[in-house]
């Protein structure tokens, strides 16, 4: 009697206890996508839009299993991901995304997110519970960066150049020396300009340049760290070059079908400068091959006369080829204008000829006579401005 | 596996304390051992499947010896299938996996049931009825995305049965039918009862 007492207590406890069996995972690497090549894994704790950002988690044995299969709402059970280090969040259902066996996909929340979750920077392990196996976890899998803050953008110590790298330096914090930011300058209705050539030296400073020919303007400054987190010095650079005198040329119009000499003549007042040296002469027009797309090109046989004259070629006929092509000119400028000129002196100083004072290419007009023989086109020579 | 071992250690012992019972009892012996096979569907949304069951009883002397307590140890292991579909499978662009599934749950139980028998009620036959309380032992396996995991438990439940013998030999030929209450929690099955209807049982109950 008592062995039955004994035996049927047994087997009640056993009965009951709820046990489970099934893969049990291994976590082998963890991934931010927008820096795959990186050895060091690295997340933001701010920014990520309305979910966060994505991490993929790699390994191995990875298994939902149905969840809920015979009520009338069956779903799929996922793993469970938790991240411990500084501070411990275990991922919600909705952020972890099953897409094979050795391949999870996460949005990890920021402070920014909604709801958000505020990692505290530092290194995190990553764990993942199978709903009915056991945890697999990765040691200091992923590194929690705060996102970096710009402070400050110093200029070039002698103002910037038109024609020469403009070095500036970005003071903040929270930079990451070894990484590669990307920068940029950012201007409404204008494509943004990366900058190139960046240095990390310390969390707080970066150095980098202006490279020649930016437009001038006032510009944001966009640092965008690898993992994703950015930050913007609004205003923060305001590209400013010397300039030339008042600028005049002439003549002001010529043949569509033949390059046209020009002078052009330099009035410069107080800090304006005179020429240095033979400038850079653009012309801002489109050419009869894309007569929609205004284009920044060159003049031709440029020579300073001197500090106040220079002379050059408008490349009416020649376009951005060389001259001495076919005489019918496709591939100059389109007629019409006035066109603008930019002029840009060795010295770093620029200046402009407006459009109102500008160069005009004159088409060269056909005329039809009428005789016994029949129509006959004719050209005449357009008329010209002085 | 251990449970079962329990079990069949328990009833032995049971049966064995009472050797004397088995030279009295109403047209034979005291002690009833009965073989049964037949089709369990569950009200859960699981098929159905065969069920296979051994009684062990013993006819008291209690209500003119109508009244027998019945101890049963049944198994049967349908199985539900179906596709999963779910936001969370595939994402950022990446094709869901085909989530086709299938789930099945094993059952062990052990069943104490007090039966009331009607002896030769109707002509020769004799109906019964009874019930009582069960331990219902769970596994329940699924597979999904070529994985298999399962979890194991068990609860108590209740059950009733009807049953209608016919004296055939040493013993009776009977159909019977089952109700099982037989609730289960699982991750995989959700909060369910799995028992439901033993649609029709067979079997040949001897006394000893």
């Amino acid at each position: 009697m008592r062995l039955q007492v004994v035996a049927t207590a047994l087997l009640a406890l056993g009965g009951c206890s709820r046990t489970t069996e099934g893969p049990s995972p291994a976590v082998e690497r963890v991934v931010n996508p927008r820096t795959r090549v990186s050895t060091l894994t690295q997340l933001c704790n701010a920014q990520g839009g309305q979910t966060g950002w994505s991490l993929e988690v790699e390994g191995k044995r990875f298994t939902p299993v149905p969840g809920e299969a015979l009520t009338d709402t069956p779903t799929v059970e996922l793993p469970q991901v938790t991240l411990r280090g500084p501070s411990t969040y275990t991922l919600s259902r909705s952020q972890v995304f099953y897409v094979r066996p050795e391949l999870l996909l996460l949005n990890v929340p920021t402070r920014d997110t909604t709801p958000p979750v505020e990692l505290q920077p530092g290194t995190y392990s990553v764990e993942v519970a199978n709903p009915l196996g056991g945890t697999g976890t990765l040691p200091d899998a992923l590194t929690v960066v705060p996102p970096p803050a710009l402070t400050r953008v110093v200029p070039p110590a002698d103002g910037y150049s038109a024609t020469g790298a403009n070095p500036i330096v970005l003071e903040g914090r929270d930079f990451q020396p070894g990484t590669s930011p990307i920068i940029f300058l950012r201007r409404e209705g204008v494509a943004d300009q990366p900058l190139f050539f960046v240095t990390v030296v310390s969390t707080t400073r970066i150095e980098s340049e202006i490279p020649p020919g930016t437009p001038e303007g006032i510009y944001d400054l966009v640092l965008t760290q690898p993992e994703g987190c950015a930050a913007v010095a609004v205003g923060g650079v305001d590209v400013a070059y010397p300039h030339l005198g008042t600028l005049t040329l002439t003549p002001r119009s010529g043949s569509e079908l033949s390059n046209t000499p020009i002078r052009i003549f330099n009035a410069p007042t107080g800090a304006q400068r005179g020429f240095t040296d033979v400038p850079e002469l653009f012309v801002l027009a489109p050419l009869k091959t894309e007569p929609t797309l205004s284009q920044r090109i060159p003049l031709r046989a440029v020579t300073r006369v001197s500090a106040t004259e220079v002379t050059a070629e408008f490349p009416s006929c020649s376009g951005f080829e060389e001259p001495g092509g076919d005489p019918k000119c496709p591939q100059g400028l389109a007629p019409g204008g006035p066109y603008a000129l930019e002029v840009i002196d060795p010295s770093g100083a620029v200046g402009l000829v407006p459009a109102s004072e500008g160069f005009t290419v004159v088409a060269e007009p056909t005329v039809t006579l009428t005789s016994e023989e029949g129509a006959r086109p004719v050209p005449l020579s357009g008329a010209l401005l002085p | 596996m251990n449970a079962l071992i329990l079990v069949a250690l328990t009833a032995l012992a049971a049966s064995g304390s009472k050797p004397a019972a088995s030279t009295e009892g109403v047209g034979g012996g005291r002690i009833l051992l009965a073989p049964k096979v037949g089709f369990f569907k569950s009200t859960a949304p699981l098929g159905g499947d065969l069920y296979l069951g051994l009684e062990l009883g013993y006819v008291t002397p209690l209500l003119k010896r109508r009244l027998a307590v019945v101890m049963e140890v049944n198994y049967h292991r349908p199985q539900a299938s179906g596709v999963l579909t779910d936001s969370q499978l595939g994402g950022f662009g990446a094709p869901p996996p085909d989530g086709s599934y299938t789930l099945a749950v094993r059952e062990v139980a052990f069943l104490l049931s007090a039966v009331f028998r009607f002896e030769r009620a109707l002509g020769s036959l004799t109906p019964y009825v009874g019930g009582g309380p069960g331990l219902y032992l769970h596994r329940a396996t699924s597979d999904l995305f070529g994985a298999t995991a399962s979890e194991s438990g068990g609860g108590l439940g209740l059950q009733a049965l009807a049953g209608l013998e016919l004296p055939l030999g040493p013993g009776g030929l009977f159909l019977e039918t089952h109700y099982h209450l037989a609730p289960l929690d699982f991750v995989t099955t959700g909060d369910v009862n799995v028992g439901g209807f033993l649609a029709g049982g067979l079997g040949y109950r001897l006394r000893l």
